[in-house]
C-alpha cells in the first residue's frame, strides 16, 4: 500500500462543490459509469462527494479507462502531487494537444477516477494502489523489501566493491542505503556499463519497451557471471516482483530517472489512428447478406438435426466429437465453423437443455424464430450476439492450453474480453459502413482504449479485435474486412432499419424447386418456411449452400408417411411446387412406397379379448352394457379395448360373461417422439440497456439539484460492480483470469514500505 | 447483381443451370478447373478439387483465371473465402519441379525453401531420392519418378513434371483422312492429350474413344503399346487401326494368352500382364521390350493393381487412358490421376447424344412381382444368398420373353445381359439364342459377334464378358436380367453396348429387370445412379403393365 501525500488527498467538500456545478449531462455520464455512487437513499452533494472520494469501485472503473486516462492517473501519482494541468501535459509526453488532453481528463472525471480542482488534477484514494501502466515498475523500496537480508547484503557488497558509498544496518536501513545509491542515474549508468555483454541492451529494453520486467529464475541463482540478468539483479538494479517470483522488475525510480522525470516519452493521449480505405458498398453488402443467409439456413439446419437426433451433452458440458463431426458433415462446414454456429444457436437462446439436463433441444424461442423471415432470423441472432458479447467469438478458439473452446457450454471469460468487444463495436460504428479496416491498427486502437487487451495477445491466442471479428464475419455483419450497412445499423441498435436494409439484399423466399429424375430436388435460395418444412420431411438434405440439394429415397418418403402424410398429398405437393413437373421415377417411388406402407399395421391397446366363437364376439361388440369399453374388432375372433384389463374384466362380468384373464406376451409399441422444448436457457440477452437506470439517474440528479430531503428510491437494487457486471452467468469453462490478486501482502512489510515511501519525495529526477 | 448460369457453393461445387442461355459458354469456362460430377436434366454439378486446380495450373490457367471465370459466370456473389482457398491451393503447384538435368539426370527442384526442406524430410519421400545436389536441388532415382509424384500429391505439394518424355522408336502411323473424319470432340480430346503427353480421356460408350486413341498414336508417330481388357477388344482395336490408318496387318502384334507377338504396335491384355508365374509377373517385361513412345490404357478404370505398379516405373513414356466411366470401385481414382495423368477431356453423355454421335437411349426399369413361392425362397435365404435369389428369380424369364417378342416384332437386334451363368443358360435355352460366357472360346465368341454384326443372329445372351469394349454397332435393345450388385460402371458400360448411333437415328432401349421388394431393387437403384446423374431418366414400370401383344416400343403403356 502506498501512502497518499497529504496534499494529494481529495477533500469531499471540494468534490461536492465541483460536482454541483457540473452540467446534468456530465453528472448523468458519471453516474451511468459508476452506479455505485448513487446507491443512496437520501442523496446530497456531500454524500455523493464522500462516495466519490472513498468508493472502492474506482479500481473497477479504471479497467474501462483508455490509455490516456490511465496515463493521467499514473502521472498524478508522481511527486509533486497533485500536478497542475500543465504538469500533467508535460508528464504524458509534452507535446500534447490541449483539446485531447482536456477530453481525456473529462473522461477520467466521468469515470469517477479523479477531479480537477482549482487547476490541479486529483485522483481518488483507491487509485494509489493501481498497477503501473506506464511501463514503470514498483517503487524501489517495494522491490528491495521483498528480498532477504542475505540478498540485500549481497547487493550492498557488490555496490561497495564497485566503489559506491553504502551503509549496512537493519533491513530498512540497508534498503534505504541501497535506494539512495541507486537513485542517482549516473551511478546506475556506471554499473550498467561495467556489466557483461548484453547488459546495456537489456537495460535499455527494460527502460523503453513498456514492460519493465524480465523473466529469468535459474540465472538469478546461478553463478553465471556472463548473465546480464544476474548482474543487474545482484546489483539491485532489477529485483524480484515477489518472494518466489522469477519475474525481475526495473524499479520506478530508475525508469523515471532515465525518462527525464516523466513516465511517458511519447504522447499517449491521442488515440492510435485506425486505418481504413473505402470499398464498393454493394459488393460488401451483397457478400455480407450472402453470408447472413447461409448462416440462418445452417443454424436452422443444425437445430432441426438436434431436434431429430436427440443430442446428448457430455457430463462436462458440450457435445461429443463424433456428434460435432456428424453435424459438420451435415452442413458441409469445418468442425470449427460448426462449433461456432452451435455457439450462435446456444448464445442466441435457440437451443438449450431439457429440464433434466439429459438432452439438448430447441427452445420455445426457436419455434417462432424458425417461422420468421430470413432477415428477422438474422436480426434475432445478431441482437443476441450483441447482447451476449464475446461468447460466440470465443467458441472454437484455441485457448492457451491448446484446446479448442467447445460449443454448447457457458463460458467464463474476463471482463477485458467484454470491454474489448464493446470497444471494437463502438469504434466500428464510429468508422461507419463500407470501409475496409486495417486490423492491426484497429488492434492498436483497442489496446489503447482497453489497455488490458494487450494481455490477450500475451496469451498468444487472441488479438483484441478477433473476438468481434470471429463472430461478425460469421454473422454477415462484416464482409471482406468492412462493416456492412445493415451490420452498422445493427451495431447502432437500429435493428428495425437493419432488417429492412438486409431484406433488400436477401433473395425473396422462393416457393419452387427443380425435381430431377435422379430423385433430387434443387432449391435455389430460401424456400418459404412451410414449403421448406414439408420438403424436409419427404427428402434428405444432401448438400447445402446458396443452393440446397435434397434427395428422395425410400426412407425419406416413408418418414413422411410415418408423419401422417399420404402418397397423394406428397405427389400433389411436388407437382405444385416442383417446376418442370414430377419426374416419372419420383412419382413411381412415391407410389411404390405408399403401396407397401401399412402392409403391417401396429397399434397400442390396453387389453384384448380372444374369443374363439365369432358369434359370441359379435354379440360382445353389440352389447350396450359394454359400450363404455369402446370395443373394436381386429378380426373375427379378436376384440380390443383402450381400457385396462381389470376394467374390461369387471365390465364383462357385470354384463354376465365369464371371462378369463390372459397373461401378457409382448406388444409392439409405436415409438412416437414428442416435441421436446425447454425454456431453460439463461444465455439470451437483449442489446437494450434497461431504461430504468437512465431514468433513475435522472431522478437522482433532480433530487441533488433540489436538495430534496425526501428519501430517494433507486431503481438499482444493488451497487454496481464492474467486475460483477463483466463476469456473468454460470461459470463452467474458464478462459483466463482478469488480473493478479494483490491483496495478500504481509501487513508488517506494508507498514515498513509505507514509512519508506515517504522518502520518495527526495528522489532525484 | 450477376445473373450467370453458375451457382458457386461454398463446398466448392459449381451448379450449372443447363437451360440458361449462356450455359454452354459457362461450361467451357469452368470445365478446365473442375470435375463434372453429375449431369441430370436440369442442373449439372461440377466440383473444384485440388487435383482439378493443379491440373488447370499445369495447363497454364492461373488462380486469376479461375477466379475471373467464377466471378464472370456466377449467378450470386462468390464467397470470398472460397476464392482465397482456390488461390492457396493453386499456389501449391509448381513450388516443386521434376526436371531432367544433363549432368545429374532426374532431379527434384524446389523454389520454396521451407516446402522443399519439409518434403525432403518426409519418410515417404526419402527412399525415392538420390543425392543432394545443391540448396534447391536433389537427385531422383530414375525408377521412382511415378512414386515420387504419388508421394508429393499425398503431401499436398504436387510436382510440376518438366522432365519430359522419351520419344520412343519412331513409327509412322497415318490416318486415312480421305476415308473418314474425326468428330470435333475427338479432335479436341486428342489435342488435349497431345499438348501434355499424359492423361485420361473420358467419353461415353459408343462415342469413339478408340478413334481418339488412334489419333493420339498418329500424333505420337512412335511405337505404341495398347493395353485392353480382353482379346476380343484387342481384335476390335486391330480392326479400327487397319480401317482408319495405313498401318499394315504385320505391324500389329497381339500379346495375349493365345499369342505373344511384339511388333511396332502391340496390343496386350491386362490379364496376361497381370498373370503371375512362380510368383513373378513374367509378362511385365513387355513394357521394356520396345522403346514405346506411347502406351494406351483402354478402359483405364479397370487397370489392375500390378499394372498400376508397373506404370509407376514408366513415367518417361507418354500415357493415355481411355474410359467412359472414371469410377473405380476400389476408389483408386487418384492413382489414375498420378500415374496415368489427370483427366484431359470429358463430355456429358447427353451432350454427345444431342449432337447425334451416340444413339438416344430410353432406360426402363421393369419391376417384376415374385410368385409366392419365390417370395418365400427369398425370405428364407441366407443374407449372402439373397441377392442371387432375388436377381435370378424365375419370374423374370416371362418378362424377358415378352420384351424379346416385341423387340423382334420391331426388328431390333437384342442383347440379353446377366451375371449368373445358370440364369443365362436357362434364358438362352428358353429363347433358343446363342450364349456367350467366359468359357466360350475366343473363336466362337468372335464368330457369334460377327454374326450379330452381320445381322445373321438377332439375339445374343451374354455374360459380363461383353460388358466392355465389344463393338456391336447394330445392337439397339439391351435387357439386363442381373448385375454385379451395385456397380455403377457396369450399368453404364452395359448401356454403352447399344449406344452406337443407328443408321436411321432410332432410339436404343435399355431394359433392366428387377425383382420387386428384394435387394435386387436396392442394388438396381445404386447401379443406376451414375447414369441418372448423366441425365438418363429411368422410367419405372411394373411388369404387369406390359402388354403381351406390344406397346413397349411405342410408348402406349398404361
Amino acid at each position: 500500500m502506498v501512502q497518499i501525500p497529504e496534499s494529494a488527498v481529495l477533500s469531499p467538500k471540494a468534490v461536492a462543490k465541483t460536482l454541483s456545478i457540473w452540467p446534468d449531462e456530465r453528472l448523468q455520464r458519471l453516474l451511468e459509469n459508476r452506479l455505485d455512487l448513487h446507491a443512496e437513499t437520501f442523496p446530497t452533494w456531500e454524500t455523493l462527494a464522500k462516495r466519490f472520494v472513498l468508493a472502492k469501485d474506482a479500481l473497477g472503473a479504471i479497467y474501462r479507462a483508455d490509455d490516456s486516462v490511465r496515463a493521467i492517473v499514473e502521472v498524478c501519482r508522481l511527486p509533486p502531487s497533485p500536478p497542475t494541468i500543465s504538469e500533467v501535459q508535460y508528464r504524458v509526453g509534452g507535446n500534447v494537444d490541449d483539446g485531447l488532453l482536456r477530453d481525456a481528463i473529462e473522461r477520467m472525471e466521468e469515470l469517477g477516477l479523479g477531479l480537477v480542482v482549482e487547476d490541479r488534477v486529483y485522483i481518488v484514494g483507491d487509485l494509489w494502489r493501481n498497477p503501473y501502466p506506464a511501463g514503470l515498475g514498483p517503487p524501489i523500496v517495494n522491490l528491495l523489501a521483498l528480498q532477504t537480508s542475505r540478498e540485500l547484503n549481497g547487493i550492498l557488497a557488490k555496490l561497495k566493491s564497485a566503489g559506491f558509498t553504502v551503509k549496512s544496518g537493519t533491513k530498512p536501513e540497508t534498503i534505504s542505503s541501497i535506494k539512495l545509491c541507486l537513485s542517482n542515474s549516473a551511478t546506475v549508468l556506471k554499473i550498467v556499463e561495467r556489466g557483461p555483454a548484453g547488459t546495456m541492451n537489456l537495460f535499455e529494453r527494460l527502460l523503453v519497451e513498456g514492460d519493465p520486467s524480465v523473466r529469468d529464475f535459474s540465472r538469478y541463482f546461478s553463478d553465471d557471471t556472463t548473465s546480464a540478468v544476474r548482474y543487474l539483479a545482484v546489483h539491485g538494479i532489477i529485483g524480484p516482483s515477489g518472494q518466489y517470483s522469477d519475474l525481475l522488475v526495473l524499479p520506478m525510480e530508475i525508469g523515471l530517472a532515465f525518462r527525464g522525470g516523466r513516465p511517458y516519452l511519447q504522447g499517449v493521449v491521442e488515440p492510435p489512428h485506425v486505418a481504413t480505405s473505402p470499398v464498393e458498398s454493394t459488393k460488401i453488402d451483397s457478400s455480407a447478406a450472402s453470408v447472413a443467409e447461409q448462416l440462418v439456413n445452417e443454424v436452422a439446419l443444425l437445430l432441426r438435426a438436434i431436434e431429430a437426433d436427440r443430442l446428448e451433452p457430455l457430463k462436462s458440458g458440450g457435445i461429443r466429437v463424433k456428434d460435432l463431426r456428424r453435424l459438420a458433415k451435415l452442413i458441409g462446414r469445418t468442425e470449427s465453423d460448426t462449433s461456432r454456429l452451435l455457439g450462435v444457436a446456444w448464445f442466441g437462446g435457440l437451443v438449450g437443455r431439457t429440464g433434466d439436463g439429459h438432452l439438448f433441444c430447441p427452445t420455445d424461442l426457436y419455434d417462432s424464430w424458425e417461422h420468421s423471415s430470413a432477415s428477422e432470423r438474422w436480426a434475432a441472432i445478431v441482437g443476441s450476439w450483441l447482447g451476449s458479447g464475446p461468447e460466440i467469438g470465443l467458441v472454437g478458439v484455441t485457448d492457451a492450453a491448446g484446446k479448442a473452446i467447445p460449443p454448447l457450454v457457458d463460458l467464463d471469460y474476463s471482463g477485458t474480453l467484454e470491454l474489448s468487444f464493446r470497444a471494437c463495436a463502438e469504434r466500428l460504428v464510429e468508422i461507419g459502413p463500407h470501409r475496409m479496416i486495417d486490423r492491426a491498427s484497429l488492434d492498436s486502437y483497442l489496446c489503447w482504449r482497453i489497455p488490458l487487451a494487450r494481455l490477450l495477445g500475451g496469451e498468444a491466442f487472441l488479438s483484441p479485435s478477433a473476438l468481434f471479428y470471429n463472430a461478425a464475419e460469421l454473422l454477415g455483419v462484416v464482409a471482406d474486412g468492412a462493416l456492412s450497412s445493415f451490420g452498422h445499423l445493427a451495431l447502432s441498435q437500429e435493428m428495425a432499419l437493419a432488417i429492412e436494409r438486409i431484406s433488400s439484399f436477401l433473395p425473396k423466399p422462393t416457393s419452387s424447386f427443380l425435381l430431377g429424375s435422379d430423385l433430387t430436388a434443387v432449391v435455389d435460395g430460401n424456400l418459404a418456411a412451410d414449403i421448406h418444412r414439408f420438403l424436409e420431411q419427404i427428402a434428405d438434405l444432401e448438400s447445402t449452400g446458396i443452393v440446397s440439394l435434397y434427395r428422395f429415397s425410400e426412407a425419406s418418403i416413408r418418414r413422411a408417411l410415418d408423419a401422417g402424410h399420404d402418397g397423394e398429398e406428397i405427389s400433389k405437393f411436388l407437382e405444385t411446387y416442383g417446376t418442370k413437373g414430377l419426374p416419372q421415377t419420383l412419382a413411381y417411388l412415391i407410389k411404390d412406397i405408399t403401396r407397401r406402407f401399412g402392409s403391417i399395421r401396429a397399434g397400442e391397446v390396453s387389453s384384448y379379448l380372444n374369443i374363439a366363437d365369432p358369434a359370441l364376439a359379435a354379440e360382445v361388440l353389440r352389447n350396450k352394457k359394454l359400450a363404455r369399453l369402446r370395443l373394436r374388432a381386429l378380426g373375427p375372433n379378436v376384440v380390443v379395448s383402450q381400457f385396462d384389463l381389470s376394467a374390461v374384466m369387471d365390465d364383462l362380468r357385470s354384463a354376465g360373461y365369464l371371462p378369463v384373464a390372459e397373461s401378457e406376451d409382448g406388444k409392439n409399441l409405436k415409438d412416437i417422439r414428442k416435441k421436446i422444448r425447454t425454456d431453460r436457457n439463461p444465455r439470451r440477452r437483449t442489446v437494450d440497456i434497461p431504461a430504468s437506470h437512465a431514468e433513475s439517474i435522472s431522478e437522482f440528479i433532480s433530487h441533488l439539484r433540489l436538495d430534496d430531503p425526501t428519501p430517494f428510491l433507486s431503481a438499482v437494487e444493488k451497487p454496481f460492480s464492474a467486475r460483477g457486471l463483466l463476469v456473468r452467468g454460470r461459470r463452467s469453462y474458464s478462459i483466463f483470469d482478469d488480473e493478479d490478486d494483490d491483496d495478500d501482502d504481509d501487513p508488517e512489510l506494508m507498514e515498513e514500505l509505507e514509512r519508506l515511501w515517504k522518502d520518495l519525495d527526495g528522489f532525484e529526477g | 447483381m450477376t445473373v450467370g448460369p453458375v451457382i458457386v457453393q461454398s463446398d466448392m461445387t459449381l451448379l450449372l443451370e443447363v437451360d440458361h442461355p449462356e450455359a454452354a459458354a459457362a461450361r467451357s469456362a469452368i470445365s478446365p478447373f473442375s470435375e463434372l460430377e453429375k449431369s441430370p436434366e436440369h442442373v449439372h454439378t461440377y466440383r473444384i478439387t485440388p487435383l482439378a486446380l493443379w491440373n488447370a495450373r499445369a495447363s497454364g490457367i492461373d488462380a486469376e483465371g479461375v477466379v475471373k471465370a467464377l466471378l464472370q459466370w456466377s449467378k450470386y456473389p462468390v464467397p470470398p473465402s472460397l476464392l482465397l482457398g482456390i488461390e492457396e491451393i493453386i499456389s501449391r503447384y509448381g513450388r516443386l519441379r521434376i526436371t531432367m538435368d544433363e549432368t545429374f539426370g532426374l532431379c527434384l527442384v524446389g523454389s520454396d525453401r521451407a516446402v522443399f526442406e519439409e518434403v525432403l524430410r518426409t519418410k515417404a519421400v526419402i527412399p525415392l531420392l538420390g543425392n543432394r545436389i545443391d540448396e534447391w536441388t536433389v537427385g531422383v532415382r530414375a525408377s521412382e519418378r511415378g512414386r515420387l509424384k504419388q508421394a508429393l500429391i499425398k503431401l499436398g505439394w504436387p510436382a510440376e513434371d518438366e522432365a519430359g518424355y522419351v520419344d520412343g522408336t519412331a513409327h509412322d502411323i497415318v490416318l486415312r483422312t480421305d476415308a473418314f473424319q474425326l468428330r470435333p470432340y475427338q479432335v479436341q480430346a486428342a489435342q488435349a492429350f497431345a499438348d501434355v503427353g499424359n492423361g485420361v480421356i473420358v467419353l461415353p460408350c459408343g462415342s469413339g474413344k478408340t478413334l481418339v486413341g488412334v489419333a493420339a498414336m498418329a500424333q505420337a508417330a512412335s511405337r505404341t503399346l495398347i493395353l485392353v481388357t480382353s482379346a476380343a477388344s484387342g481384335h476390335q482395336w486391330r480392326r479400327e487401326l487397319i480401317e482408319r490408318t495405313y498401318v499394315g496387318e504385320d505391324e500389329i502384334g497381339e500379346y495375349s494368352g493365345q499369342r505373344k507377338e511384339v511388333r511396332p504396335i502391340t496390343i496386350a491384355t491386362y490379364q496376361i500382364l497381370a498373370t503371375k508365374r512362380k510368383g513373378v509377373f513374367s509378362h511385365m517385361d513387355l513394357f521394356g521390350a520396345e522403346e514405346w513412345g506411347l502406351i494406351i490404357y483402354d478402359e483405364v478404370h479397370l487397370l489392375p493393381a500390378p499394372v498400376f505398379r508397373m506404370t509407376a516405373d514408366i513415367q518417361s513414356r507418354r500415357r493415355l487412358g481411355l474410359t467412359a466411366t472414371l469410377i473405380r470401385e476400389d476408389n483408386r481414382e487418384s492413382d489414375v490421376f498420378t500415374l496415368i495423368g489427370p483427366k484431359r477431356f470429358d463430355m456429358p453423355w447427353r451432350e454427345v447424344e444431342d449432337q447425334g454421335w451416340i444413339a438416344p437411349a430410353r432406360c426402363v426399369e421393369i419391376r417384376v412381382e415374385l410368385t409366392d413361392e419365390e417370395r418365400m425362397a427369398y425370405a428364407l435365404a441366407e443374407p449372402e444368398q439373397r441377392y442371387r435369389v432375388g436377381s435370378t428369380a424365375r419370374s423374370k424369364v416371362a418378362v424377358v420373353e415378352s420384351i424379346v417378342r416385341q423387340a423382334r416384332a420391331q426388328g431390333e437386334p437384342i442383347l440379353v445381359i446377366g451375371s449368373y451363368l445358370d440364369q443365362l443358360e436357362e434364358i438362352a435355352k428358353e429363347l433358343d439364342a446363342p450364349l456367350i460366357t467366359g468359357s466360350t472360346t475366343g473363336v466362337v465368341r468372335e464368330r457369334l459377334y460377327q454374326s450379330f454384326r452381320d445381322g445373321k443372329v438377332e439375339l445374343l445372351v451374354v455374360s459380363k464378358v461383353a460388358n466392355f469394349s465389344i463393338d456391336l454397332p447394330d445392337a439397339s435393345v439391351a435387357i439386363q436380367i442381373s448385375g454385379g450388385f451395385g456397380s455403377r460402371q457396369e450399368e453404364a458400360q452395359r448401356l454403352g453396348r447399344i449406344l452406337r448411333p443407328k443408321a436411321d437415328r432410332r432410339q436404343a432401349h435399355f431394359f433392366t429387370i428387377v425383382s420387386r421388394d428384394t435387394n435386387d431393387q436396392e442394388f438396381a437403384r445404386k447401379r443406376q445412379r451414375f447414369l441418372s446423374e448423366q441425365g438418363y431418366a429411368y422410367e419405372i414400370i411394373d411388369a404387369v403393365d406390359i402388354n403381351s401383344d406390344g406397346g413397349l416400343f411405342d410408348g402406349d403403356l398404361d
